[in-house]
């Protein structure tokens, strides 16, 4: 007994490593907007402001149903290839502003934290299924029969998941290529890289475009009509096989805490505000590269959670969401360069 | 009968059990608690030396092991329990050996993706079934119920508990 004691004593100055190893100090967060705060409504296929509602489709006669529920199974993520979020998340997520997946507040993913003291510069997302519902078979003549089934989670689901259709081709003929599926894993930049120091509390937040980014589509070689993301990023063409290539998503990674805001409320004009690190080119985000920070100007002027020491650029634009994920996103900045100094503040362009 | 004269019957016939020993053990360690979740059981192993005391059911002994807990992820804690106890002989006229073991000392620990290590205090309480094979090897089982003492420090919510299950082989020298 002595000797507990005694081992007790020295031991008192030690940290609560067990503690650390059972609980998080990253949560991460993921999201499915354009906007990383202050996010548009959203607007369904066929919507008076919907882009395209699949008109490119035009021969699909019988599929009117709009889609109301997205399917997600993630298997994993990963950091630079540290498998630190090896637990199966199943989403069944309503195509609704009242979801947290679409309305900016997210969902959360378990994990088991990074190491320390690295600097993470690319998430791995490993997307098994990703499909919508309104999926349907249809005849000859592209009038709908049945609806379309997968299997999700524990039993089948009305819907399609599109999962094996996301590869880009390159302009690739052969359908024997296979080297270019984009979601498993789908490899996501962190902006700015997350250089989690193991204190505190920290967020990894991951955005992938799917709100108000949905079309429906054809596959003329099994006449089953379904919704999938939008082909703002790489045009897919009628009769093709694959839809890959279109998924826009971006992570960054904050301290909490250790973040101030950028309040651009007295700037005029222009239907997005964005902000993205001081040292990255304005004119390599395009075709799908999205900016770490967006807010929806109807929704709210402030961008909050932006660490402390780096100095940000920021950018408007007027462009609908479908120009926005373009070659010519037409972004203009904002007055000058912003760096928050301490926690808390809140800095103007 | 009386404590003295059942004692004097076990020594009789377990004078070859009542030497010192030595010996090593290996088998699984399971994590036990909120620790379940986060690390995986896996196999450990160490040794141990005995030696005994005036009173001839109890031994007096050291243990050293390690163990090291991967997960399917980034998460490990490794271990290197390493304690001294007191091992009482269970009085009973039966050909196996019982035995209760109370212990204290330290565990040296790593825990990933932190990459920190440290000395956690260690108790530890355990049960042994022994079974002599001639004069100087015993076989048994031995159950290690490990706590690594942490929530005496500041900021702890858990200790961590882990039931070792070993097999054990140790001589009477």
């Amino acid at each position: 007994m002595l000797l507990i004691v005694l081992a007790v004593l020295v031991s008192c100055d030690g940290e609560p490593l067990i503690t650390e190893l059972v609980e998080n100090r990253l949560s991460i967060v993921l999201k499915g907007s354009y906007e990383s705060d202050s996010v548009r409504p959203m607007i369904l296929p066929g919507g008076a402001n919907s882009s395209k509602a699949g008109s490119w489709v035009a021969d699909i006669t019988g599929n009117t149903d709009i889609p109301q529920r997205l399917f997600l199974d993630i298997s994993e993520l990963r950091a630079d290839g540290d498998s630190f979020a090896r637990y199966r998340t199943l989403s069944t997520v309503g195509l609704s502003d009242t979801e947290p997946f679409f309305n900016g507040a997210g969902i959360m993913l378990r994990n088991d934290d990074v190491r320390p003291d690295k600097a993470y510069s690319t998430i791995r997302l490993y997307l098994r299924k990703i499909g919508f519902d309104a999926g349907f078979n249809c005849d000859s003549t592209w009038n709908t029969t049945t609806p379309t089934e997968f299997f999700f989670g524990k039993g089948d689901v009305a819907g399609y998941d599109f999962n094996l259709k996301q590869i880009y081709r390159y302009g690739e003929t052969s359908e024997d290529y296979d080297g270019d599926n984009l979601v498993f894993p789908m490899q996501i930049p962190i902006s700015g890289t997350m250089n989690y120091d193991g204190d505190g509390e920290w967020v990894l937040e991951v955005r992938l475009v799917i709100k108000n980014n949905i079309a429906r589509y054809a596959d003329t070689a099994s006449n089953i009509s379904y919704w999938a993301l939008d082909d703002r990023i790489s045009a897919v063409a009628g009769g093709d096989g694959y839809i890959g290539g279109n998924i826009a998503a971006i992570a960054k990674a904050y301290k909490v805490g250790y973040t101030g805001s950028i309040d651009v409320s007295a700037a005029a004009g222009g239907s997005v505000v964005v902000a993205m690190p001081a040292d990255e080119d304005i004119a390599s985000f395009v075709s799908g590269k999205i900016p770490p920070y967006a807010i929806y100007r109807s929704a709210g002027s402030i961008i909050p959670n932006v660490p402390v020491g780096k100095a940000y650029n920021v950018y408007q634009a007027s462009s609908d969401l479908g120009t926005l994920l373009g070659a010519t996103p037409g972004y203009s900045q904002i007055g000058a360069t912003v760096t928050i100094n301490a926690p808390g503040q809140t800095v103007t362009p | 009968m009386a404590a003295d004269d059942l004692s004097a019957q076990v020594r009789r016939r377990s004078d070859n059990f009542l030497r010192p020993q030595i010996g090593l053990y290996f088998g699984p360690a399971t994590p036990l608690f909120e620790l379940q979740d986060t690390v995986n059981a896996s196999l450990g192993g160490g040794v141990f030396v005995r030696g005994n005391t005036a009173w001839d059911l109890l031994k007096l002994g050291a243990d050293v092991g390690y163990q090291k807990h991967d997960s399917d992820g980034v998460n490990s804690l490794s271990v290197v329990p390493m304690f001294a106890n007191a091992v009482f002989l269970l009085p009973f006229r039966f050909p196996v050996h019982f035995q209760l073991k109370l212990g204290g000392g330290y565990a040296r620990i790593w825990t990933e993706p932190d990459g920190k290590d440290q000395f956690d205090p260690l108790i530890v309480a355990g049960f042994e079934a022994s079974f002599p094979a001639g004069r100087i090897i015993n076989f048994g089982m031995r159950l290690d119920y490990m706590v690594l003492y942490e929530e005496h420090i500041d900021g702890a919510k858990y200790n961590g508990y882990i039931l070792n299950s070993m097999l054990t082989m140790y001589f009477n020298l």
